[in-house]
């Protein structure tokens, strides 16, 4: 027990409920089976279709010039660079997913329309 | 960090505002930690009735009039309660807590007197119940009634932000133009498009691409004739769904229905999950809600406690 808690003390928050998730086993059948699928193509009207349709029909962009362009344009519009991903090599979906996660797709949508 | 205050108002009735305000409540507790008190402010009791028989409801000793009620003390959040999630005797994956406080056919009786003295005092009590709300919660959700009486007027008045759920029609939009038109002037803060969420309900969820120009189209033509509002209005959108029409199924939250009924349930709550995320950035934005404030009231130890209970620091030493 004294040991346990000496290698307990040493861990971080992360590997500290890391360590708990496993010691806590692999999920059930049951509760992989109720996982949500996760679909690799984005719906037609979903946030990352619909500013990624605007990036490469509207503005001609392939994709890693979409990424650039609307990083800069972001960036004017105010929203904090800490907030923009990096360019990566990604398809355009997978990196406006990853944006999506710290700025507001409306703000997106409307940086990738207007100019 | 102020509290968020959210009403759910629109003007246009049938939009599905108050399926929206359960299940996006719900679903803003499993993003995240966080103790909700939802309150019920309709007249109607509709989402009084998501949750609570229809019996008790009509029988209940304490409801959202006694938070107006100006005889005897000023009652608190904890006097009219009921927890609605999670379920006696679990746990939220997540540790968050909604608490609920029903609404009352009663309430007709505050939107009906013309006695100013009466409503004054019952507007300050309501004020004093939603301020101690605020140190106890770490947000406070009101579903309101759609039109201009005066449990919705004080509804907006301790709100700071606005969640209107659209549909793609002309007088969808006019209920919420209604809002704001006529009512920034006395609640300042619904001047302030960041502080107003639209949502699109019952958007068809296999349009074909023609359908799909429409929706556009319909949209582009809200942003033309409101420039202001084209930022508030969602990109995450809620989908039609048999589930939702059907209000007899619609029996407490689509999250606990997860699973069943062939997974369609899982596509209803996939979209009320993206648009409380989007909703969760907003009020990130708004009001800094990244860290909680409030005291750690859940069932079995958080991950604070239970350190504290080991005797481990939070960092390597």
């Amino acid at each position: 027990m004294a040991s346990l808690l000496k290698e307990l003390r040493g861990l971080t928050d992360e590997d500290f409920k890391a360590a708990l998730n496993d010691a806590a086993g692999p999920p059930s059948p049951a509760a992989r089976k109720k996982a949500p699928k996760k679909s690799a193509k984005p719906r037609k009207d979903s946030p990352v279709a619909r500013v990624a349709k605007v990036l490469r029909e509207t503005r001609g962009l392939a994709d890693h010039d979409a990424q650039v362009w609307l990083r800069a344009a972001l960036q004017r519009d105010g929203v904090d660079v800490a907030r923009i991903p990096a360019t990566s090599d990604e398809p355009l979906e997978i990196w406006l997913e990853v944006l999506f996660e710290t700025v507001r797709s409306a703000d997106a949508l409307a940086v990738a329309q207007s100019g | 960090m102020t509290t968020p205050v959210i009403a759910f108002l629109t003007m246009k009735g049938g939009v599905g505002k108050t399926t929206l305000a359960a299940n996006i409540t719900r679903a803003l507790a499993d993003q995240k930690k966080r103790k909700i008190l939802l309150i019920d402010a309709d007249a109607q009791c509709n989402l009084s009735q998501v949750f609570i028989e229809s019996d008790a409801i009509e029988d209940a000793a304490r409801s959202l009039y006694h938070a107006f009620d100006t005889k005897g003390r000023p009652l608190l959040a904890g006097d009219l309660k009921t927890t609605i999630y999670p379920r006696e005797g679990r746990t939220a994956p997540t540790g968050s807590l909604i608490d609920f406080v029903m609404g009352s056919f009663d309430t007709f009786e505050l939107n009906a007197t013309a006695n100013t003295a009466r409503r004054a005092g019952a507007a300050q009590r309501f004020k004093s119940f939603i301020d101690q709300a605020k140190n106890e919660y770490d947000l406070i959700v009101i579903d309101t009634n759609p039109s201009a009486t005066f449990v919705t007027m004080q509804a907006l008045a301790n709100a700071n932000f606005l969640v209107a759920p659209i549909t793609f029609d002309a007088f969808s939009l006019q209920g919420i133009h209604l809002v704001v038109r006529h009512l920034k002037d006395t609640f300042s803060w619904l001047d302030n498009p960041t502080r107003l969420c639209l949502v699109a309900n019952k958007v068809p969820r296999s349009p074909s691409d023609g359908e799909l120009r429409r929706l556009e189209r319909e949209e582009e033509k809200i942003k033309e004739r409101y420039p202001k509002l084209a930022r508030s209005i969602k990109l995450e959108r809620i989908h039609s769904s048999n589930l939702i029409a059907n209000r007899a199924v619609a029996k407490g939250f689509f999250a606990d229905n997860n699973g069943v009924e062939g997974g369609f349930y899982d596509n209803v709550v996939q979209d009320f999950t993206a648009v409380a995320k989007a909703i969760d950035m907003d009020l990130d934005y708004a009001f800094d809600t990244a860290k909680s404030k409030k005291p750690d009231t859940s069932t079995g130890p958080g991950w604070g406690t239970l350190r504290e209970w080991l005797g481990i620091s939070a960092q390597r030493t």
